[in-house]
């Protein structure tokens, strides 16, 4: 499938500040990517290149192979972290307005502002000014306003935020949709239980550098331990001594021999999961084998420590 | 529509459509003429509020020229001793000063005319010195005509008034223009320093809220930082036209309603009849123009302020030194009503940050139609060199939140 996005060697400085270092992208069509790092990364920079806030100083984007011009901007829908509306506006304006600026003509834009309004079930406060909705009702107006224009490439900075969890899952549904229909998501967030239900890949930006880059899975297994979580009942009289070549990853090793037990092995470079498996099984029965495999939360915290002491 | 006139459209109607708007159209006009009502009454109640001046007339011959000459608030006081009365009016607060008019054996001009003295605690205005010296000359040269043998009717029969008959060299009577002139030109200055800085300001404070509540990220993000910029400052003008354009229609509706006293009254006024002698249109044009590029070329200094800081208190550093070219534009102008083609005139009415008011200043007296033009050029070509200045500034400063700025960040700024 082709790349919506395709950023190459990006950089960008404000005055001795460096934002961000040759950082380079591919974010393939009808994907949810997750653009993660720690505050002050460089994410924030990075999507206002995209979305045509602040120039690059050099290095290229591209939207659907083409270099990114001012009128990419129609392709492009936008839910900064920082929300913000106008207060003393109607809502029904304000979409209308934003849809406006995002090139659809005034017919075009009225019917798709009464489409979303009446999707998210909002079309209520089309003549309440944004003044009188509460926090997660804006949020919502403001989804509307980023999704309005049927855009190929979506950019989220935090969605979730300001939702309660009964929203927070509509939106959920809404992006999974948007994905499903062929639109392009990417997803920056700290909430990393979020980038596991939502992204099909992920790359980290850490103190400029773009750190990490990858599907979801080939940066789970990047990081596993090789570590296996087994579930076994030894037989009667069996002995632990055959898996003395493995490693032990329970703080009581080596296990006792009596009675169901539940212990993590690790694999050196070396050996395989049957050959392990094939071990287990004569010493006992194998109720569960199931590899460890790290959560994102601690593949983010791993990968910016170790790039922190590069 | 482009996406300034998008812009442009969402701010006007977001201004216009407010209750205050109409409120303050409707109630400036009044205020305007309430607060030059006040002003006047202030002025009259201080003359009348003046202290009297206590006058020591040793001659005994002043008092009915005195009193003549208007000064209503003299009293004359016994003449029972200088020194007793220099300490009763020093000690006393009841007079502003006392006039001492001196006599020697029988009345001698030349002696009281070298000797007259005006003793006061504080210095007495120019004004009222003035207006004493020209009652004495008057006197003096009465009495001395007089001396002279020439009898009284034969001197009121001398006294004189005369009167330039004032033309311009296609014969016609300019006095009316030149009367209506000065007042058409403390108008202009004033109402165009009142709108660049009301303006200013409104442009500033919208820019700053803007930043403040977090949407000119999603605005910038399908508009560029200085179509925005210039969506705001053009709607500004434009509503300022809109709130003249009202103005206008409620004169021109008052005349229509109250034409007969127009025609019958006002019109008669002396003054008021040098109008039809005016350029009106050259006056119109003029307004509109001055008032159009001055407001958007402070506006867009007064938009890269609002961009740069955090909080209102962070924008008195910046709006101070704006406020020097605008105070210099106001204060130089008011001179401009007395030789409005001397080197002030011309060098305020043609730099671009003093033109706006200045030159509306010196229209109402004529001005050559070379200055005009290049008047209006070099403010042209400064407002674009302040958009492409301000929209640097801008477009760093709506994203920069928490850092204090200064002039050296903000040039720093342009190089971004």
């Amino acid at each position: 499938m082709g790349n919506v996005l395709s950023i190459e060697h990006l950089s960008k400085h404000y005055g001795n500040h460096t934002a961000l270092r040759d950082v380079s992208l591919a974010v393939e069509k009808a994907q949810i990517f997750g653009l993660l790092g720690p505050n002050g990364a460089g994410k924030t920079s990075l999507i206002r290149i995209v979305n045509q806030i602040s120039a690059p100083d050099s290095g290229s984007v591209r939207i659907n192979g083409e270099r990114l011009k001012p009128h990419h901007v129609q392709n492009i829908g936008y839910l900064p972290e920082a929300r913000g509306l106008y207060r003393d506006m109607k809502v029904g304006e304000q979409a209308l307005f934003f849809a406006r600026l995002k090139g659809l003509g005034t017919a075009a834009a009225s019917q798709r502002v009464a489409h979303w309004f009446q999707r998210l079930g909002i079309q209520d406060w089309r003549h309440k000014k944004v003044q009188e909705l509460s926090k997660g009702m804006a949020q919502k107006v403001q989804f509307v306003i980023a999704v309005l224009h049927n855009p190929d490439l979506l950019i989220f900075d935090e969605p979730f935020s300001g939702f309660d969890p009964i929203n927070a899952d509509r939106i959920k549904d809404e992006i999974l949709e948007l994905r499903d229909r062929g639109a392009t998501v990417i997803f920056s967030t700290h909430r990393m239980e979020s980038v596991e239900a939502l992204c099909d890949h992920v790359a980290l930006i850490s103190q400029s550098r773009k750190i990490l880059d990858g599907s979801v899975q080939a940066v789970k297994n990047r990081f596993k331990k090789h570590i296996y979580d087994v579930h076994l009942v030894p037989f009667e009289g069996g002995t632990w001594h055959t898996l003395t070549h493995f490693d032990w990853c329970e703080k009581n090793n080596p296990p006792k021999y009596s009675g169901a037990k539940r212990i993590w092995v690790k694999l050196k470079p070396e050996q395989s999961p049957n050959e392990l498996l094939h071990v287990l099984m004569s010493i006992g029965t194998v109720r569960a084998f199931e590899e460890l495999m790290p959560t994102m939360n601690e593949i983010f915290i791993e990968a910016v420590k170790q790039n922190a002491h590069e | 529509m482009n996406k300034i006139g998008l812009v442009l459209r969402r701010d006007y109607l977001a201004r216009v459509r407010k209750r205050t708007f109409l409120i303050m159209t409707l109630a400036m006009p009044l205020l305007l003429l309430g607060m030059a009502t006040l002003i006047y009454f202030m002025f009259q109640y201080n003359i009348a509020d003046s202290k009297p001046l206590a006058v020591y007339d040793e001659s005994g011959m002043f008092q009915a020229a005195i009193q003549r000459a208007g000064f209503h608030h003299v009293v004359f006081v016994p003449t029972d001793g200088l020194a007793a009365a220099k300490d009763r009016i020093q000690n006393g607060d009841r007079y502003m000063g006392l006039l001492y008019i001196p006599s020697k054996g029988a009345f001698d001009v030349d002696y009281t005319q070298a000797h007259i003295e005006l003793f006061s605690v504080k210095p007495v205005s120019i004004w009222v010195t003035d207006q004493l010296e020209n009652t004495f000359d008057n006197f003096f040269t009465d009495y001395k005509l007089q001396r002279l043998g020439v009898p009284q009717r034969r001197i009121k029969a001398a006294e004189t008034q005369v009167k330039i008959r004032l033309k311009n060299f296609k014969n016609q009577d300019t006095r009316r223009i030149s009367a209506l002139a000065a007042p058409i030109s403390y108008a202009f200055i004033f109402l165009m320093y009142f709108f660049v800085f009301v303006y200013g300001v409104r442009v500033m404070r919208s820019v700053l809220e803007e930043k403040l509540n977090r949407v000119v990220e999603v605005v910038i993000s399908a508009v560029k930082p200085v179509q925005l910029m210039l969506g705001k400052i053009f709607a500004s003008v434009l509503v300022g036209l809109t709130q003249f354009a009202i103005w206008i229609l409620f004169i021109g509706g008052a005349v229509l309603l109250f034409g007969a006293v127009f025609s019958t009254g006002l019109s008669q006024a002396y003054p008021i009849a040098g109008l039809a002698q005016m350029n009106i249109p050259l006056l119109l044009f003029a307004f509109v123009f001055y008032f159009a590029f001055g407001v958007l070329t402070y506006n867009s200094i007064f938009a890269a302020i609002g961009s740069a800081v955090d909080n209102q208190t962070d924008t008195q550093q910046f709006l101070l030194v704006i406020s020097i070219p605008i105070a210099i534009a106001m204060y130089g102008s008011i001179s401009i009503a007395q030789n409005p083609d001397g080197g002030v005139g011309f060098w305020l009415s043609v730099i671009p940050l003093t033109s706006p008011i200045a030159m509306m200043a010196r229209i109402p007296f004529g001005v050559p139609l070379w200055q005009l033009v290049l008047s209006m050029l070099l403010l042209v070509g400064f407002f674009f060199f302040m958009v492409w200045i301000a929209a640097r500034i801008y477009k760093v400063g709506i994203l920069m939140y928490g850092k204090k700025p200064n002039w050296k960040e903000l040039y720093k700024w342009l190089k971004y």
